[in-house]
């Protein structure tokens, strides 16, 4: 027995070590980095200066950092419940007997695989365009002219524009997960429940939705993870550092090394942007927490 | 069978960990043959100064430009060039790209070996850069018996100092001067009447009404630069220095100034005589400027780098013109004095062993000649006098070299991480028509107000 233990420990080992080293040293001095003002990320601790929860009260006093925390609460809720809910009708679609399946699951994966940043340049120069625009003249061949001249780009529909893009990325992913549980539910529910008479909605409502639970709540923690890291559509939507698109990551990368164009004295706050880590850090502990209780796993069925 | 595969899988293990190991490092050069380097020697022992120096030691040089850019190839003739005149000194180029923002602090707080850099100027490498006042003074192998300092454009010896926010020593010398500058279509200008580039606020409102009946639209801008426009209007008014402490306000009583309700009020005004561009409220760049490359937008204000941005666009026969932000009504007389102004920043190490070997290197590299290619061949403007400039930004020389006070961008309106991205927005629907100045001027002291 004895040997057993050390076998695995000395396979385990450099593993543990790396983790350590890449992770959890990280972790640390960027908790430690948030109590001080730091001036360059890569500070020698002794020129760093103790200034206590002053990182944390400024934070939370910086009006951008909240209108960042309100935009990742709507990206995490909002955009969670339209793309978890289409992921949701295009699989069932899916799985139901239509033809060209393998088509249609490919074409909605798809955007999934592609580069955002060639998606992005897609939407901003193509898509969105306020005069060469694909809505632009699509809406302008229907006569609706309101709509065609709907500034998608401009600061008050900004953030819309990037969660239509992010859906259309996201949805594919998501439904390939659904499309592989439904398909793991036994055809035999289905075929009973249709002899004793139950209509698509109501086999959707007894049947895959209940079998479905634990995949569904692998899907709402995988995109709270995505979502708690959305900086690429930010930062790919906007040059500077806008409101409409702003979340904590982009916030922090703002402070940490500096994003604009031209000269300005505006300083570095590393120190800042440590508590801004930190702080993501603790709301997704205390979501992960929230929906281990809400969604109990459903352990050896 | 087992062996070989083993054998054959270890060789390829070993060969990526290698060439992963080589890809991060620098390039070096060889010196030249003998015989080209006498001639070198007797050429420049024909010079009036100093003679041929017999150069001799190592530089290493970490650049800010990647060598496929057209400036990073004209760096590397540049060391090319000077191995070649000086067959004992050997320089090593490391291209960092503009990650040397990154890099270069922990580099060189880790003792690595650097003698000359571009400091990156928003970060605070002050304590390892080399005091240059001495070094200008004197006279170096390609400065055909001047100083240093005598073949340069004057602002370039100015802005390293204000960029950096060191005035009390010389951190660096510029090459690649830039301006902020409304730029102008010269052909839209001339058809439309206006003779003159407008120097005030009412000139400036007259051209764009003589351009709006014209038929062209007057002005447009992108949300990157959206803030320079009311940025400058206040630095103009009041100067730079008010303008840093109006966004650094906790108040919101700074806000409501009266400098800040002209300012809006004039854009409001602009705003209703129609003379931003319709799809200012949504322009993402780079469509701004698309737009004023295509010929249907007369003025721009943006830098000097513009003509190479859209030069695909506009074509070759495309008119350029720039001038200097235009004084308002209660302002001083700033126009043409002061103008965000900057450069690129060739700095010198503090710690490298041959100051004056890096001295003549940099003399090297900003001598007529490669100054010269750098024009020809990265479409820069120059950093020597009397060189030739760029057909495109001719016309922009003499704001460029009359220039007194350099400004940040902006007149710094950018200064606040927090508040810039308020303003940005406020700005842009101003200039839409969306909301009033008094409404403008309401939203920025609520959010200014902590």
């Amino acid at each position: 027995m004895k040997s057993k233990n050390w076998f695995v420990v000395r396979f385990l080992a450099p593993a543990m070590l790396c983790l350590l080293a890449i992770f959890l040293y990280p972790a640390l001095r960027t908790i430690l980095m948030s109590f001080n003002k730091v001036g360059f990320v890569t500070d020698n601790m002794k020129d760093w200066e103790f200034i206590g929860f002053a990182n944390y009260t400024k934070l939370m006093g910086s009006p951008l950092f909240r209108r960042s925390l309100w935009n990742i609460l709507k990206i995490w809720i909002g955009g969670g419940v339209v793309i978890l809910s289409l992921s949701m009708l295009f699989s069932v679609i899916i799985t139901s007997r239509i033809k060209g399946k393998k088509f249609w699951k490919a074409m909605l994966y798809l955007p999934h695989i592609i580069s955002s940043v060639a998606l992005v340049t897609m939407w901003m120069q193509y898509a969105y365009h306020n005069q060469y625009g694909l809505f632009k003249r699509l809406f302008e061949l229907i006569h609706w002219n309101s709509m065609a001249q709907f500034q998608w780009t401009a600061p008050e529909n900004l953030f819309l524009a990037m969660m239509i893009a992010y859906s259309y990325a996201g949805v594919g992913f998501y439904m390939l997960i659904m499309v592989a549980g439904i398909d793991g539910v036994s055809e035999d529910y289905y075929e009973a429940s249709r002899i004793e008479g139950a209509g698509i909605w109501q086999q959707f409502c007894y049947i895959t939705l209940p079998m479905l639970k634990d995949i569904i709540k692998r899907c709402i923690v995988l995109y709270s993870a995505s979502a708690a890291g959305f900086f690429v559509y930010s930062t790919l939507f906007s040059f500077n550092t806008e409101n409409a698109t702003v979340t904590p990551m982009v916030y922090m990368y703002e402070v940490v090394f500096g994003t604009g164009v031209g000269s300005s004295s505006a300083e570095l706050n590393v120190g800042a942007g440590a508590a801004a880590g930190v702080l993501i850090m603790l709301v997704v502990l205390i979501v992960n927490a929230v929906l281990n209780r809400i969604i109990p796993s459903e352990d050896g069925q | 069978m087992k062996r070989v595969n083993k054998v054959l899988a270890a060789a390829l293990a070993a060969s990526m960990v290698l060439s992963g190991c080589g890809a991060g490092t620098s390039k070096t050069a060889e010196s030249s043959p003998s015989e080209e380097s006498k001639g070198a020697e007797s050429v420049a022992a024909e010079t009036k100064e100093q003679g041929s120096k017999e150069l001799e030691g190592t530089l290493v040089y970490w650049s800010m430009w990647n060598d496929t850019e057209p400036q990073g190839e004209v760096w590397q003739e540049i060391v090319d060039g000077f191995m070649k005149k000086h067959p004992k000194v050997k320089v090593t180029v490391q291209w960092c790209g503009r990650d040397n923002k990154k890099i270069l602090k922990p580099a060189m707080e880790g003792n690595e070996t650097i003698d000359i850099f571009e400091y990156p100027f928003e970060i605070d490498l002050n304590e390892y850069v080399l005091d240059l006042t001495p070094y200008v003074d004197k006279v170096y192998d390609t400065t055909d018996g001047k100083p240093f300092k005598d073949t340069l454009i004057p602002s370039l010896l100015i802005t390293p100092g204000t960029m950096t926010g060191r005035t009390d020593i010389l951190p660096a010398v510029g090459y690649k001067p830039w301006m902020s500058l409304f730029m102008y279509n010269r052909a839209i200008f001339e058809e439309a009447g206006v003779t003159a580039e407008p120097k005030t606020w009412e000139d400036f409102d007259a051209s764009c009404a003589k351009i709006k009946e014209a038929g062209y639209v007057p002005i447009t801008f992108d949300d990157a630069y959206a803030s320079w426009l009311p940025g400058m209007y206040l630095a103009r008014e009041k100067g730079q220095e008010w303008v840093q402490k109006l966004v650094k306000d906790t108040t919101g009583e700074m806000w409501k100034d009266e400098a800040v309700v002209n300012m809006a009020k004039a854009f409001e005004d602009f705003a209703k005589k129609g003379y931003f561009d319709a799809n200012v409220s949504g322009n993402k760049w780079p469509a701004g400027q698309v737009d004023f490359g295509n010929g249907k937008v007369a003025m721009y204000y943006n830098l000097t780098g513009l003509p190479t941005e859209v030069a695909d666009i506009a074509g070759p026969d495309f008119q350029w013109g720039g001038f200097s932000y235009p004084d308002v009504t209660d302002g001083a007389a700033r126009c043409g004095k002061e103008d965000p102004t900057g450069c690129t920043l060739l700095a010198v190490n503090k710690n490298t062993a041959d100051p004056e070997l890096a001295m003549e290197f940099v003399a090297y590299a900003l001598s007529k000649e490669n100054d010269a290619k750098m024009v020809e061949h990265a479409g820069t403007t120059p950093a020597t006098v009397d060189t030739q400039w760029p057909p495109a930004l001719e016309n922009m020389k003499d704001a460029l070299e009359l220039v007194e006070v350099p400004l940040k961008s902006g007149g710094d309106i950018a200064s606040n991480p927090d508040l810039s991205p308020t303003i940005s927005e406020n700005f842009i629907k101003l200039a839409a028509g969306q909301i009033t100045a008094d409404d403008f001027v309401a939203n920025m002291a609520a959010a200014a107000k902590r």
